[in-house]
């Protein structure tokens, strides 16, 4: 019987083999004397070892509530590292807001700044133009044919 | 599909019990478990007794899964050999 059949029987006992492979397995035991033995030989072990539950290692059991333990101290210094992001974020994000509330009011101080200069400009090139059009002197038009066609506006 | 194991555990219980008694097979398991070394034996007695999964046996022993595996069947490789001479 080869190594891999073994192997299979022996995940099968430890409850590790795939659905799909548990059909190979059986089809295997159904046609391998070797493997069907090999089957019973683990039975045996397993169903006699059954009986003893009560000589479980302490030392073992130890160890493994050690494990446990590690686990849960491994979970809590996560947590722990996760809780830091968390308020190292939430201290950014303020940080942030009020740096944006900063430069919202520096640009609406800006944006009034920049209305006034340009009311103080519009203003100013009015009174020049209004400057320059009364520097000008009254302008005459002469009509060349004899007859004359005046157009008045009804303005 | 699972007739044929539990076929298979019918038949051994059956003959079994003209073979041996359960717990002198115990006995000798774990005598023979005794002389096994504390690396092999210990993978095998957390799947037997508390049914731990590779995985946790792997962390517990801080081993690879793969080694877990390979402990166990050579563990249960040398338990078969001295349980054979009796059963057969």
């Amino acid at each position: 019987m080869s190594t891999d059949i073994k192997k299979l029987i022996n995940e099968y006992f430890d409850c590790e083999l795939e659905k799909s492979e548990e059909v190979v397995l059986f089809s295997i035991l159904s046609q391998n004397e070797e493997a069907r033995d090999y089957f019973k030989k683990l039975n045996i072990i397993r169903t006699s070892l059954n009986e003893s539950r009560e000589e479980f290692p302490l030392e073992l059991e130890e160890r493994i509530f050690h494990t446990i333990g590690n686990t849960n101290q491994k979970r809590r210094s996560f947590f722990t590292l996760h809780n830091f992001f968390a308020v190292g974020s939430y201290a950014v994000a303020v940080i942030l807001l009020i740096v944006s509330i900063i430069f919202f009011n520096k640009i609406n101080d800006y944006k009034k700044e920049m209305e006034d200069a340009v009311n103080i400009i519009s203003t100013k090139s009015e009174t020049i133009e209004l400057l320059m059009r009364n520097t000008l002197p009254t302008t005459e038009v002469k009509a060349k044919f004899p007859n004359e066609i005046i157009i008045k506006s009804n303005l | 599909m699972f007739m044929i194991t539990e076929e298979i555990e019918m038949e051994f219980l059956e003959n079994l019990e003209e073979i041996f008694e359960l717990k002198e097979m115990k006995e000798i398991i774990l005598k023979e478990l005794d002389n096994i070394a504390i690396e092999q034996r210990e993978p095998f007695i957390m799947k037997e007794f508390s049914g731990l999964s590779y995985k946790e046996i792997a962390s517990i022993m801080d081993i690879d899964e793969n080694t877990v595996k390979s402990r166990l069947y050579k563990t249960r490789q040398k338990l078969i050999q001295r349980i054979s001479k009796i059963v057969n």
